[in-house]
Order: structure tokens, then sequence, then C-alpha cells
């Protein structure tokens, strides 16, 4: 018999496993169900010190975003996080998380001075293929595929350079040693 | 073993064993330790060597292996130092049982981490950290040491500090946030440790945030403290946060009075260094008074605060502020008088004062506390 001491153990044991897994879950359901979008990048490589090498990156969303803020009338400091989605068809911007009933794709994220943020705007490579990807995305090459699932949470799904996958477009850059 | 040929003549002189016991224990002693230690320096050596060989071949071909194969391997090394905490729940080896517990919370970080990388996703650090706090709470229950405790509350105190900051609110503007959040801190924690204190399950952490709440307050008088010598201050201080600083005060001084312990004088004590902290800033900084004034409430407040700690027995932390207490002593001195001779003129004379208070406090502190008593209600 289980006593309650041993119960707690178990619980608290699997509840991060538990939770981490049904992340997991929740990213690979929106990875394969969810509506597939291109939009074109640009971008810079600065360093992850938790999670390796990434490429950060503006996507260029064909409207402007983030601009005539009702609550902050230009005095708010550019830390300030203000809720706003960018609806994909019909192409639009607004403040808030609530979509208009017209709007049938949109990507929920933030504001943040005048830059939007939706938790897609990093792409981890291998140190290898930083410096090649970075050169053809500051050249405006570069293309990134969305999952965007229904309730506007989007999934980065792969990097395009001129169409084309990634590893397919650049060549690793000899490292160093 | 070190220092077992004394141990054994000793035993051999107080007759509880004969010499020919003493010479076949050392000599057993002497073979099995040669054998072990180069048995555990070797099996050391080639752990070490496979470990460091594994992880290179990982990080050389981490983009080649599969997303799946990633991800069941960090679900395989989890489960497997979550079964390693369960076979020490009896607790035979509590350093252990602790070791394992930290094992495993990195472990959630790094899982997190992974996650993250394989699945591009850019949320911020602290909404990262936040996860984290969320689903090692749990475990970190378990742990019978305040240190899991203290970061998780420094982390959790960060985060919910800095989301606040940059959530947009109608009231409060940005420089307001900040201002009570920073002032509002170390109540906020005086409270958590109030309200934990009663269960033996948070305990630990009602020692955490007694800790944190003592840390960020001498922080918080020590910046008001300095932005009161500073020629110009470009804080502004609301009404607001003084109204959201005596709201926490207030509770913090119904849950002092709620408690049994400490004893009357203890209460009062307490109470006095939660109403000097609330009224310092909103004075110091809302008015814009003078270093003088913010000199006597940072010292009044560290005397107060050194005085509390002697009686909890943190005798470092109380040496702490009373050192506190004479560099800012310095400071006032140096500031009035300027010149060396002046202020050492004034120094032995404030020094006398203050050993002729401390005779006098040493002769009536016993009657003051026992009147204090009498006159608490039972």
């Amino acid at each position: 018999m289980i006593t309650r001491r041993q119960l707690r153990i178990i619980l608290s044991l699997l509840f991060p496993i538990v939770l981490l897994g049904a992340l997991v879950a929740h990213k690979q359901w929106v990875l394969q169900h969810g509506a597939e979008i291109h939009l074109p990048i640009e971008g810079f490589d600065p360093r992850d010190l938790l999670s390796g090498h990434y490429l950060t990156f503006r996507i260029n969303y064909g409207k402007p975003v983030c601009i005539n803020n009702p609550e902050n009338n230009g005095t708010g400091s550019r830390l300030q996080e203000y809720p706003a989605h960018v609806c994909l068809a019909p192409l639009g911007f607004a403040f808030g998380h609530t979509a208009t009933p017209e709007c049938s794709l949109y990507i929920l994220g933030t504001c943040q001075g005048s830059n939007f943020r939706a938790g897609i705007e990093r792409f981890y490579i291998p140190e290898e293929y930083a410096r090649p990807l970075e050169t053809e995305v500051r050249n405006k090459k570069g293309e990134i595929i969305l999952s965007i699932s229904a309730s506007g949470t989007a999934t980065i799904k792969g990097l395009l350079i001129d169409g084309i996958p990634w590893q397919e477009a650049v060549t690793p850059q000899s490292l160093r040693r | 073993m070190p220092g077992m040929p004394q141990q054994l003549q000793e035993w051999t002189r107080e007759g509880l064993i004969s010499p020919d016991q003493a010479a076949a224990i050392l000599s057993f002693e002497k073979g099995r330790s040669k054998t072990n230690w180069l048995l555990y320096s070797f099996m050391s050596l080639g752990a070490g060597v496979l470990g460091i060989g594994i992880l290179t071949l990982i990080a050389a071909n981490w983009e080649q292996i599969p997303k799946t194969i990633k991800l069941g391997s960090d679900l395989l090394l989890m489960l497997g130092i979550a079964y390693s905490i369960w076979k020490q729940q009896d607790q035979d080896h509590p350093l252990a049982w602790e070791l394992l517990i930290i094992l495993f919370t990195l472990g959630c970080l790094a899982s997190i981490g992974l996650i993250g990388q394989l699945y591009h996703a850019s949320a911020g650090l602290d909404q990262a950290l936040l996860l984290w706090a969320v689903i090692v709470l749990p475990i970190i229950t378990l742990s019978q040491r305040t240190l899991l405790p203290l970061v998780w509350i420094w982390i959790m105190l960060a985060v919910l500090s800095y989301r606040l900051i940059v959530t947009p609110m109608q009231a409060f503007s940005e420089e307001e946030r900040a201002l009570t959040i920073g002032y509002s801190l170390p109540l906020v924690c005086a409270l958590a440790a109030i309200l934990l204190r009663p269960w033996s399950t948070t305990e630990l952490f009602a020692r955490a945030f007694r800790f944190h709440a003592w840390l960020i307050a001498i922080c918080i008088i020590i910046v008001t403290d300095a932005s009161s010598m500073a020629n110009s201050q470009h804080w502004h201080w609301h009404a607001s946060t003084t109204w959201v600083g005596i709201a926490w005060a207030c509770m913090v001084l119904a849950g002092i009075a709620k408690r049994r312990q400490p004893s009357v004088s203890g209460q009062i004590i307490l109470s006095l260094l939660v109403i000097l902290y609330t009224a310092t800033p909103p004075l110091v900084i809302g008015l814009k008074l003078s270093h003088w004034f913010s000199a006597l409430f940072t010292m009044a407040l560290f005397a107060l605060a050194a005085t509390w700690l002697v009686r909890e027995g943190s005798l470092r932390l109380a040496n702490g502020l009373v050192f506190l207490l004479g560099m800012r002593f310095l400071v006032l001195f140096f500031t009035a008088f300027g010149g060396l001779i002046d202020a050492g003129i004034g120094m032995i004379l404030s020094g006398v004062v203050i050993l002729g208070f401390v005779w006098l406090w040493s002769r009536v502190q016993k009657h003051l506390l026992n009147w204090m008593e009498r006159m608490a209600p039972s």
C-alpha cells in the first residue's frame, strides 16, 4: 500500500514530466495540423547563452505592425509589452488578442516598441552554418515556414533560402580550430 | 583510514584488543585501502572519459540526431533521475536525496531549453523560468534544505517583478510600477514568511522568504539613502505607491500581532521595523528630504534591525548591519564636517555618546523589557 508521502513523491516527479510531455505534444500537433504559410524574413545572428546558436529575424507580414498604439501615446518605454495580433487573411494588424470575425487566420503576439513578437523570431542553427545563413538572410533571401493553429499559436516548421530548404541552400563554413 | 595506527595503539594500551589483533587489523586495512583506492581511481577515470566521449559525440552529431531520439533520450534521463529519487525516499543518504532533487530540477530546465531549441521557440527567458518554477515547485517542497527554496523564490520574484513592470497598466506608469514593486517586495516576502510558517511542509519556504525580505529591504534602504545624496533625483514618488506599501505593511503587522512568538518585546521591535521601513522611502524620495534625515532613518533602521537579528541569533547578518551602520556614520561625518580634524573630533564625541548609550542600555534593558512584558495583554 502506498503511503501519503510516497504518493506525494510520485506526483511531484510525474508532474513536470507529464507537463513537458504535454507541451511537446501540443507543439507537435500545431506543426502537423496547423495552417502552413510562408513569410519573408530579415535578421541578424547573436548567440544564445542557454540554447546554443540561433538566427534572430524580423518577419515581414506585408503590413506595418505595432504602430498607433491607443494605450501608448509615445511616452511608454520599449520594455513594455502590449498584446496584439496580425491577421493574415485578410491582411491586417490590431492591438489586443481578440480577432475580428472576418479574420480567418491570425497570429497572437505582443508589441515591444515597434517589434511584433509571437515567439517565432528565432531559428536554431548549427554553428558552421551561422555565417552563411546570416548573409543570405541579410540579403533578404530568407523565408520562414510557419504552422498556425486555430487559436493563433504559431510554430516554426522550416527555413527556406531562395525557396529551397536551408540545409541544401548553404554550405557549412569550416570552423577555425 | 587516517589515524588508525594511533587509534589501535590506544585500544591496545587500554586492553580492548590484543597486540596481535591490532597487527592483524592494520594489515587487513592496508591491503584493502590500496586496492579500493586504485579501483575507485581507475573507475572514476574510466567513467569520466567515457562520459566526456559520449557527450562529445553527441555534440558533434547533434544536428544529425533525429528529434524523436533527442526527446526520447531526455525523457529516459528524467525518468532515470526520478527513479533514483524514488529509491532514495527512505533518506538513508540525505545528501544523495538533495543532490538528486537538484539534478532533477536542473534536468527540467535543460528539457525546457531542449524543447525550445527543437521547436525554435523564442519565448523570453522570463517565460521559460516561470514555466520551470511552476513545474518544479512540488519536487522542491520535498527538499530538506533551504538552498532550492531560496533559488526558487529568487527566480519567481525576479520573473514576476519583470512581468509586472513590462505589462502595461492604465492606472500605473512603468516608473510607478517599478518603484512600487521594489518598495513592496520586502513586505510581500515578510507576509509570505508569516503565512507559510505554521506548516512543516512550507517551513523552508518561510525561512527563504524571510531571508529575501531582509536582503531586499536592506538593498532598498541603501538605494533610498544613496538617492538622497545624489545631487538630482530623477524618481517621481507617487501617492499610490505609498498606499500600496501601507496596505502591505498593515497585513504584515496584523500577521505579527497574531503570532504567539516572538515575545511582546520582539513583536514591538518587529513592528517598529516594519513601520520605519514603510515610512522611509516615501519620506526620503517622495518629500525629497535631505541626506541628513535620510541618514537618520537609515541608521535607525539598521540599529533596530541589528537588535532584532541578535535576538534571533542571526549574528552574521547583525554584524553586517552594524558594519553598514558604521559606514553610514562615517559618510555622514565626512559630509558634515568636510575636514579630517573636525570629522575626527566629531567622531570621538559620537563614539563616546554611543558607548555611553550602550552602557546605559545594558543597565536599563532588563527592567524596560520586564515592564513591557507586564504591560502586554495576556
